[in-house]
């Protein structure tokens, strides 16, 4: 059955916007004919003429009104009603300036934050990785549940293990990031990139945009080969297509290049990845040092292959217990191991942000209620001409709106460049992609704008839909009458806004007291006038004695600068996140295994490294020259470690093993107690460390012949950043060749460590004080309106004898009443939310009592003022002024 | 307990449809023969024909044009369309069932 309905309703909507002139027309001639027709008919019954037409007009009920809802009937009128509602909000907005510039200005704050936060959210949180399919990749972990580890490496027979016996991947792939030194032709450059099995390429979907990948044979292989990125294709080659015939030298071995990489590769996160070679293949199953890629198939999900993982991981603890009881795997999306940092902040910060729009619209709402007040008797006028109440709604909403798309304008300029600051300012820590705008986001930003322009302009709204406004055309022009919808409406809004802002406000409360404390913990060592800088050493250093040379040439090179007080090499510098760990035993404590071992911090060090670090030897002594390759194995623990492992005892004298120390019975004494240190960052907690001297030969503990890598510390006797030249000049001296990175003074490592949290509390602070702000004026304008509206009662009242203060009492009891309402409802909402940020904090918990108080004293301080100025200006008013005020 | 003139919800458009189903007419007509056929049992007020009519011919029911009256002036007339006359045939045989349920179940609680 075919519908012919659609054709005629087209043609009516077509005729409807096309000649609209014609169908008011018509429309017009329709309704005449009614009357005159229904005229002579009572003329006919002996009816004068004028009366006539009066019973004619009454019976239609309202002639324009009907004509009205005709023209609803008409289905397409929201357009010609919009363009109508365009121009009144236009014009209105043109009469009051200073109504429309406070609006705007409120809303584009609320808008341009949210939508800042927004494309950071988009560009680091929801967009997807740039490999196909990117969200099947998942990054395979091992785990020890029973010590807290869940992003641990592996080892290489685990990984053929999972990659051969499970069923849910396309593929699996082992990887590895590296610091790599290319020396010959040029400065000697110190890059970062991957050690990676063949299957990388297939896994990732990535092809070299020149040349080819690596196979299995060349991964075993001899020949050492690698495929470098652009960027290094560039640098070193000039782009020369000819590359793939040359060699490149990478720690002193000459590598083969097979391949080019794509543009803009990048991989496992943002960061540079300038090189992929294969990587080494160690047999035992107790040296974890590789991460594992893998392909889920189409269709099968993440926690299909977490349970055959787990199960793989079974069998292998069946099998191998002595290096794998215990020991489990972790499938984790790439993108969450990517951005795993900085989403719950981010998502804080999005939640913040939107609370400042919410703030901002009810503030705008508020206005909005009072211009309409000032508009009461116009809409009445337009609803007896014949507008109904559907009608004004959507006419107070397009108004709303309109402002809410001029804040969305200049809210996306803020945006823009705020979220350019906040993506830089977080990418000083952690790699982040660049942002850009996108149309999305104008969409989404469009749409936040619409919301929030429906959201001010339904308070207004509302209360047009429910008042009689035939009553208001009726009622006097005195200012005094009615309103108590319109008070009531913006009490409400100013409690939304009171308690919004105290929720903010004891957030960024939370994290700011986080920060100071933060800052005040005792780090252990003594940060000023050191300057750290890394050295990956070149391979003809793995030769110890060559090494040994080099090293102490550099140390007295460098330690002969004028003002350089103390110097020393190790190698785990500090601050960085991540950070060496190693297993060990302790004599006379039951032999827990390898894979089972107490963990601890591990750091190779040179005599001077107490000294030049600032720590603290509390018992027994530091290292010296008595400790040689020759002399007794010795090692310090620190504080942490004395009191876990000997609790009533000396640590000094007692002896542990590393498990990963070939030979069995080299057991180290400790020699001495170091005191602890925050070592990884400021809100790390320490845990047992290990320090070894550097001249016994601790390279054995490497999983594969690998670069030395040596941390230098320097100690100052002024700014260290003066001396950054002179010391690269000097180990230049010993080694023109010797790449050296990462230099910097500790305290700038140190600020980076906490630069991501800074920049939440800045955030923060700065949404909760635009939040105060709005409030604040949202409170001052309540108040003020309510007092201007009872000038005349004032001007009684104390011509009647009420003092100054009485009055006072009584306009500040009404806003402090309001306000403490919003408090307590704002405390509440704390208690709820600051649970969501209790892993943004530090030293205090999400329910932090006196930054409760301090932030419900703030606001209520705060308030009073606001409160008061308005109040005082009422009870000085003069009398007689008063009651002639109209 | 409601007037007994009022509307059922939904009924004017049946009696509409019916009306125009049996000739063309323009609305003062329709007002006219609702009133003489309902022998003024049902009341529709002068203006409220008008938003009924406008929302047939929106939906397609009716089609209207403009033509030339007995008295020589012009006037807007409606008239059924096939949808509408297969809407009239589902609506009538609606009324038809609901009005033939509701009468029994009044008689039965009058015995």
């Amino acid at each position: 059955m075919t519908d012919w309905r659609w054709f005629y309703k087209v043609r009516l909507r077509l005729r409807t916007l096309l000649r609209r002139d014609q169908v008011e027309r018509e429309l017009d001639e329709e309704f005449r004919y009614h009357l005159d027709q229904r005229m002579e008919q009572e003329i006919a019954r002996g009816l004068a003429r004028e009366d006539a037409r009066r019973v004619a007009v009454r019976a239609m009920e309202g002639v324009e009104q009907k004509k009205e809802e005709c023209r609803d009937m008409r289905r397409v009128n929201f357009i010609e009603t919009l363009l109508q509602d365009l121009r009144y909000a236009f014009r209105g907005l043109r009469k009051s300036p200073g109504f429309a510039a406070v609006a705007v200005t409120t809303l584009t704050l609320g808008i341009g934050a949210s939508m800042a936060i927004l494309t950071v959210v988009n560009s680091v949180l929801l967009r997807s990785l740039p490999f196909p399919d990117a969200n099947r990749l998942l990054v395979l972990f091992a785990t020890s549940p029973a010590r807290g580890v869940y992003r641990d490496s592996t080892s290489f027979p685990d990984f053929l293990d999972w990659k051969g016996q499970s069923q849910v991947f396309t593929g699996v792939a082992a990887y590895r990031r590296d610091r790599f030194n290319v020396t010959g032709g040029g400065a000697p450059e110190p890059i970062v990139g991957l050690r990676a099995s063949h299957e990388l390429f297939k896994v990732l979907r990535v092809s070299p945009a020149l040349g080819r990948g690596f196979d299995k044979e060349e991964q075993e292989g001899k020949i050492p080969v690698a495929v470098i990125s652009q960027g290094l294709w560039m640098r070193r080659f000039g782009g020369d297509p000819g590359v793939l015939d040359k060699g490149i030298l990478l720690d002193d071995v000459r590598h083969s290049i097979i391949g080019v990489l794509p543009q803009g590769f990048q991989f496992p996160s943002f960061t540079d990845t300038d090189i992929v070679v294969p990587i080494p293949e160690n047999p035992s199953r107790s040296r974890g040092y590789l991460f594992a890629v893998a392909r889920l198939k189409p269709g099968e999900r993440v926690t299909t292959a977490q349970r055959e993982l787990d199960s793989i991981a079974e069998r292998l603890e069946q099998a191998f217990p002595l290096t794998n009881r215990g020991r489990g795997v972790n499938a984790v999306p790439l993108q969450r191991v990517v951005v795993g940092d900085v989403r719950t902040p981010l998502l804080v910060l999005m939640g913040a942000a939107f609370f400042v729009l919410l703030i901002g619209c009810a503030n705008v709402g508020s206005l909005v209620l009072v211009r309409g007040v000032a508009r009461r008797r116009e809409l009445a006028l337009r609803s007896a001409l014949g507008a109904g109440a559907g009608r004004l709604v959507r006419q107070l909403l397009t108004e709303s709106s309109v402002l809410a798309l001029l804040a969305a304008l200049l809210g996306s300029a803020v945006a823009f460049w705020g979220s350019e600051q906040l993506v830089a300012s977080l990418s000083q820590r952690f790699a982040l992609p660049t942002v850009t705008f996108e149309w999305p986001l104008l969409a989404a930003a469009v749409l936040i704008a619409t919301l929030s322009g429906v959201l001010c302009g339904l308070p207004p709204a509302l209360m047009v839909w429910k008042s009689h406004l035939s009553d208001s055309l009726k009622e006097g022009s005195r200012s005094q009458a009615g309103g108590r919808t319109e008070n009531r409406l913006r009490s409400l809004l100013v409690t939304c806004e009171t308690a919004f802002t105290v929720i903010l406000i004891v957030g960024a409360g939370l994290l700011l007291k986080s920060f100071v404390l933060l800052q005040q913990t005792d780090l252990g060592l003594n940060p000023r006038n050191v300057l750290m800088a890394d050295l990956l050493l070149s391979k003809r250093y793995a030769d110890s004695q060559r090494r040994e040379i080099f090293l102490r040439e550099m140390l007295e090179s460098v330690g002969g600068l004028p003002g350089v007080q103390q110097v020393a090499v190790h190698t785990d510098p500090p601050f960085l996140g991540g950070g060496a760990r190693e297993t060990f035993r302790v004599e006379g404590h039951p032999d827990p295994g390898p894979r089972q071992g107490h963990v601890s911090a591990f750091n190779v060090v040179s005599s001077g490294f107490f000294g030049a670090m600032g720590i603290p030897i509390n018992r027994g002594r530091g290292f010296d020259q008595r400790d040689t390759p020759a002399g007794a194995p010795v090692a310090i623990v620190n504080k942490t470690m004395a009191r876990q492992f000997w609790p009533d005892a000396d640590p000094v004298g007692k002896r542990i093993r590393l498990y990963y120390d070939r030979d069995p019975q080299h057991w180290l004494s400790i020699v001495g107690v170091a005191g602890d240190v925050r070592y990884r960052a400021r809100d790390v907690e320490t845990i047992p460390q290990v320090f070894v001297p550097y001249q016994q030969n601790p390279y054995r503990f490497l999983p594969y012949p690998q670069q030395p890598f040596v941390s230098l510390v320097v100690r100052t006797a002024a700014d260290p950043a003066n001396l950054i030249t002179a010391v690269q000049a000097r180990i230049w001296a010993v080694n023109k060749d010797q790449p050296i990175s990462n230099i910097q003074t500790m305290e700038h490592a140190l600020s980076l460590s906490v630069a991501n949290r800074r920049v939440y509390v800045l955030l923060l602070s700065v949404f909760a004080a635009i939040a105060l702000l709005m409030a604040t004026a949202g409170i001052y304008g309540l108040i003020s309106y309510a007092v201007a509206r009872r000038t005349q009662e004032m001007g009684i009242r104390v011509a009647l004898g009420a003092t100054v203060g009485q009055i006072l009492t009584l306009i500040i009891r009404q806003g402090m009443l309001l306000t403490l309402i919003g408090v307590v409802i704002g405390i509440a909402g704390s208690l709820v939310l600051t649970k969501v940020i209790s892993g943004l904090l530090y030293g205090i918990t999400p329910t932090d009592t006196p930054t409760f108080i301090g932030t419900a004293l703030l606001f209520i301080a705060v308030a009073f003022f606001a409160t008061y100025i308005p109040a005082r200006r009422a009870a000085t008013i003069d009398p007689t002024v008063a009651l002639r005020f109209e | 307990m409601s007037k007994p003139t009022d509307l059922v919800q939904g009924t004017l458009d049946l009696l509409l449809l019916k009306i125009l189903a049996l000739e063309p007419l323009h609305a003062w007509a329709v007002s006219q023969r609702l009133k003489q056929v309902s022998g003024d049992v049902l009341q529709v007020s002068d203006g409220s024909l008008y938003p009924a009519l406008h929302k047939l011919e929106q939906e397609g029911w009716v089609t209207a044009e403009w033509k030339v009256t007995e008295n020589g002036r012009r006037a807007k007339f409606y008239s059924l369309t096939r949808p509408g006359r297969r809407a009239l045939e589902r609506e009538s045989a609606n009324w038809e069932r609901l009005s033939g349920a509701i009468s029994r179940v009044v008689r039965l609680s009058e015995v």
